[in-house]
């Protein structure tokens, strides 16, 4: 499976169509060229060890991972690629909220209400 | 429980008719809060108002809030008005975990959403705030 791991570094995470579009309209309503990504990772919050993160980013660092999919710009902070290999990145709107949702293989458990999560 | 028929009166200005508790500062809205149901309110959701409910069981801190927007009013209902209009409800029973509380809206980019901000009733919270444990007292 490390074999298989290996070559789905890939495509690292799958952005979904929805996610896509949301991320296009995102970035067109900064409407700063500086501001050509959104960056994804992980930090040690929630009651279940781990919660996503999302900000507007300008460029990978060192070690970051670029995927460019669907027209979007996507970075994976490089402490969070090993949490994150596999993970499909979506997008869903109901009546009272609309969040960036993440189908992660490597979790072992999370939160009742889906906000934080171990591996 | 009494429940007003939406058939015999669908139009919420109806509602003024009826005698029901107002929420006076048992519950605080945000500005942006407000401002945020007022928008759904003229965009996806007309005639309706935000009800907060607490479902038993649920999240990890044993009582989980839900918000919907809802065009029915019970007997037993709290109403905040803004302008005269219903912008918010809340039932007895769920006022009772929530009195004191502030609800605000989060407008994130991974996430926009309701939210209970704080709850003075919780003994213990989730931190993801969705989810609470009453104090035992109100239990």
């Amino acid at each position: 499976s490390t074999i298989s791991k290996l070559r789905a570094k890939r495509n690292l995470i799958t952005i979904s169509d929805k996610a896509a579009e949301r991320i296009t309209e995102l970035m067109k309503q900064q409407n700063n060229p500086d501001l050509d990504a959104v960056k994804i990772g992980v930090r040690k919050r929630g009651c279940n060890g781990l919660s996503y993160t999302m900000n507007y980013c300008s460029g990978p660092d060192k070690l970051d991972e670029v995927i460019e999919s669907k027209g979007v710009k996507v970075i994976v902070d490089s402490k969070a690629v090993m949490v994150l290999v596999g993970t499909e990145m979506d997008y869903v709107e109901d009546d009272i909220k609309s969040e960036f949702v993440f189908k992660n293989p490597n979790q072992k458990g999370q939160c009742g209400c889906g906000e934080s999560f171990h591996i | 429980m009494l429940r007003i028929s939406k058939t015999l009166f669908s139009n919420l200005t109806n509602l003024n008719r009826f005698t029901y508790h107002t929420i006076n500062d048992q519950i605080k809205l945000t500005d942006f809060c407000i401002q945020e149901i007022k928008k759904k309110q003229t965009t996806k959701f007309p005639n309706k108002f935000l009800r907060l409910g607490v479902d038993g069981a649920q999240g990890c801190s044993g009582f989980k809030y839900s918000f919907n927007f809802d065009d029915q009013i019970l007997e037993e209902d709290y109403v905040l008005k803004e302008q005269n209009e219903i912008i918010f409800v809340v039932d007895e029973i769920t006022l009772k975990f929530v009195n004191g509380c502030i609800i605000d809206y989060e407008n994130k980019m991974i996430r926009a959403a309701f939210y209970v901000q704080e709850n003075p009733n919780a003994e213990k919270s989730c931190s993801c705030k969705a989810s609470f444990a009453p104090k035992p007292e109100l239990l």
